[in-house]
This record gives structure tokens, C-alpha cells and sequence, in this order.
């Protein structure tokens, strides 16, 4: 009765080194996206959004594997009792406390979890600024006319081209 | 809006899984994942023993509950001292919204070995089950503990990315159909 349980203990303690190795690839695979962020924002946090989203999906594919992670912690916070023998205490007790001490797993995966999120919002957010810069360089190139002086010069009262000025009110409206 | 397109799925599983349960095969396990009919009865012993043993936790979500909760399909998983099932819920392309359900089966640990020290713990009860439901804060967890013998019980836990009340809702949503599939005299 002890030995199978104590096995199975021991099969999810592996997997759960596992899981924990799986967040160090994940933590480098950050780092690589980070590095493309940095790249690709230049001065700015803005980025293309068709990156920004391959990016954010990147993010979505990790917290995936984080929820998964998240139900190994769980069901090693939930593993049965081995028993009264001091060896199975101290092996239950030493399982129980890699998973859920300040230092252990549960406190490594939400923190990892906490920092995906935060990315794959940054991402999004740069996707909207390069959006908005673009809207406002277009909004800018449609105010000046053809023959590239603006459309109300500053003292004027009278638009210089009162068509270029109804385009401009069809889209602000 | 998008708590309410996640949540709406699953009500509607639960009526249609409910009503077909009742209409059809009430108290039956459902012995393939795969279909929604034919339920095989397994074998249930009273007394101390779990009236769970032979049931494999993948069984215990209809393909109906999955297919309308736009669940993928099930994946059996380690749990020291119980049998595992998860179904994964995939974030969308735009926001995260995911979650994974899991039940876990354990024939030889009870209610009294449900760990509850990381989180808060309260009674929950669907039917004639007089559970727990606990909430770990630090894995987004919420967690449903049903008793099925005096040294058996089964727990149910959806881990969600959109926090731990929505993941509350959706196992409170869950737990209901899942109990209409136990065995009969379960």
C-alpha cells in the first residue's frame, strides 16, 4: 500500500521537475520575444500588429501550458497521506513544500504567469499605438492638398480648398 | 462580455445535458467520451469503498458538455493516489481567456485528506453530495471536492486565466453534469 503510493508520489514529483524545466524553456522563449519587442519598437514601444500578435499568441501558448502546470501543483498539494513512518512523512512533507513554500513551484508559476500577462498586454497596447500612429500620419497627409500647403492656413477664415475641408469632416465625423 | 460568451456554452450544456440525463439514462456513467448515449453501467459497492473505482474520469463529461463548452478533448494525467482527466480550454486569438478542467478520482483518500491549507475552503453541496469547495488563490484554482465513500472522494477544478470567480462559476456549472453521469446508486 505505502510503496505504490509513495511511486506515484515520486512519478509526480518528477513530473513536476519537469513541468519546472518546461518553465525555464519558457522563461528563454520569453527572452527571445523580448528581444523581438525591443527591435521592433526602436524608440517607441510600438509595434506592426501582425508581430504583435504572433507575439501575444506566444504568450497565450505559454499560459496554456501554465494552467496545466497550475493542476500539477494542485493535485501534488492534494497527494493522500503516504502514511505514519517517518520516511513517508518526510518525503510527503518534502514534496508538499517544494510545491507550495515561498520558494517553491506555486509561487515560480504564478509569478511567471503574472509576467506572460503583462507581455501579451504590452503587445496588444503596442499593436493599438502603431495603429493610432498610423491613423494620425494619415490624418496628417490628408489635411495637406496636392500642392502641399495646408488646407485652413493659421489667420485664415476662408479654407483654401473647401473640398480637401468636407473630407476632413467626413472623417473626424 | 466575454465572461458571459464563456459562460453561456456551458449553461446550455447543463440544460441540455441535464434534461437529457433525466429523459434518458438518469444516473448512468457514461462509459465512452466519445458519445453522448449508450452509458455502461459500471460496478458500485455501498459501504466505505468508492462507488468511483472502476470509472475512468474521462468518461464523467459527455462529448455533448464538451463540444458546446468548446473544450478539447480529454487528456488523462497523474495524481498521486487518483486517476486524472483535463480538458483544455484554449485562449481566444484576442484576449486571455482560457481555462483547463480537471477531475481527479481518488479511491482510497476521503474527504479528510482534501489539502485546503493555501486557500479558502466552504461547504458546497449539488444533490445528495455534501462537499467542499476550496479556492487557491496562487494558481487561479477553484476547486470542488465531492465525497463518494467514507475513504473516496472526487474532486473537480477548473483553473482559469480570467481568475478565480470565474473559475468558481464554471466548476459550479460543471459539477452538476458530471454528477449525472456516476453510476447508478452512486
Amino acid at each position: 500500500m505505502l510503496e505504490p503510493m509513495a511511486d506515484a508520489t515520486f512519478v509526480e514529483a518528477r513530473d513536476a521537475a519537469a513541468v519546472s524545466q518546461g518553465t525555464g524553456n519558457q522563461a528563454a522563449k520569453m527572452d527571445g520575444s523580448a528581444g523581438n519587442l525591443v527591435k521592433a519598437a526602436g524608440g517607441g514601444f510600438k509595434l506592426d500588429p501582425h508581430a504583435a500578435a504572433s507575439l501575444a499568441a506566444a504568450c497565450q501558448a505559454a499560459m496554456d501550458e501554465i494552467r496545466t502546470m497550475s493542476n500539477d501543483l494542485l493535485n501534488i498539494q492534494n497527494a493522500p497521506k503516504l502514511g505514519s513512518l517517518n520516511g513517508a512523512q518526510t518525503v510527503s512533507t518534502y514534496t508538499k513544500n517544494v510545491a507550495t513554500d515561498p520558494q517553491g513551484m506555486v509561487q515560480a508559476v504564478q509569478s511567471l504567469n503574472a509576467t506572460l500577462q503583462q507581455m501579451h498586454d504590452a503587445y496588444i497596447q503596442a499593436s493599438k499605438n502603431y495603429q493610432e500612429t498610423n491613423e494620425q500620419v494619415a490624418d496628417i497627409l490628408k489635411k495637406i492638398d496636392p500642392n502641399g500647403s495646408p488646407s485652413t492656413p493659421a489667420g485664415s477664415t476662408t479654407p483654401a480648398n473647401p473640398s480637401s475641408t468636407a473630407a476632413n469632416q467626413n472623417i473626424s465625423a | 462580455m466575454t465572461y458571459r460568451m464563456l459562460a453561456l456554452p456551458l449553461i446550455a450544456a447543463a440544460a441540455i445535458g441535464l434534461s437529457a440525463c433525466s429523459s434518458q439514462n438518469p444516473g448512468n456513467a457514461v462509459g465512452d467520451s466519445s458519445t453522448t448515449s449508450a452509458p455502461t453501467t459500471t460496478s458500485s459497492s455501498a459501504g466505505g469503498a468508492s462507488t468511483l473505482a472502476s470509472v475512468d474520469p474521462c468518461s464523467l463529461v459527455t462529448q455533448d458538455v464538451i463540444s458546446k463548452s468548446g473544450l478539447q478533448a480529454p487528456t488523462p494525467a497523474n495524481a498521486s493516489g487518483g486517476r486524472a482527466c483535463r480538458w483544455n480550454h484554449p485562449d481566444d486569438g484576442a484576449t486571455v481567456d482560457g481555462y483547463q478542467v480537471q477531475i481527479v478520482i481518488y479511491d482510497t483518500a476521503g474527504m479528510d485528506q482534501l489539502n485546503t491549507s493555501g486557500g479558502t475552503v466552504a461547504d458546497y453541496s449539488t444533490g445528495k453530495y455534501q462537499g467542499k469547495i476550496y479556492q487557491e488563490t496562487a494558481l487561479n484554482a477553484c476547486l470542488i471536492a465531492l465525497p463518494t465513500g467514507s475513504s473516496s472522494r472526487i474532486d473537480l477544478d477548473v483553473v482559469s486565466s480570467l481568475g478565480i470567480d470565474q473559475g468558481c462559476k464554471l466548476v459550479k456549472q460543471l459539477t452538476p453534469l458530471v454528477v449525472a453521469n456516476f453510476p447508478a446508486g452512486t
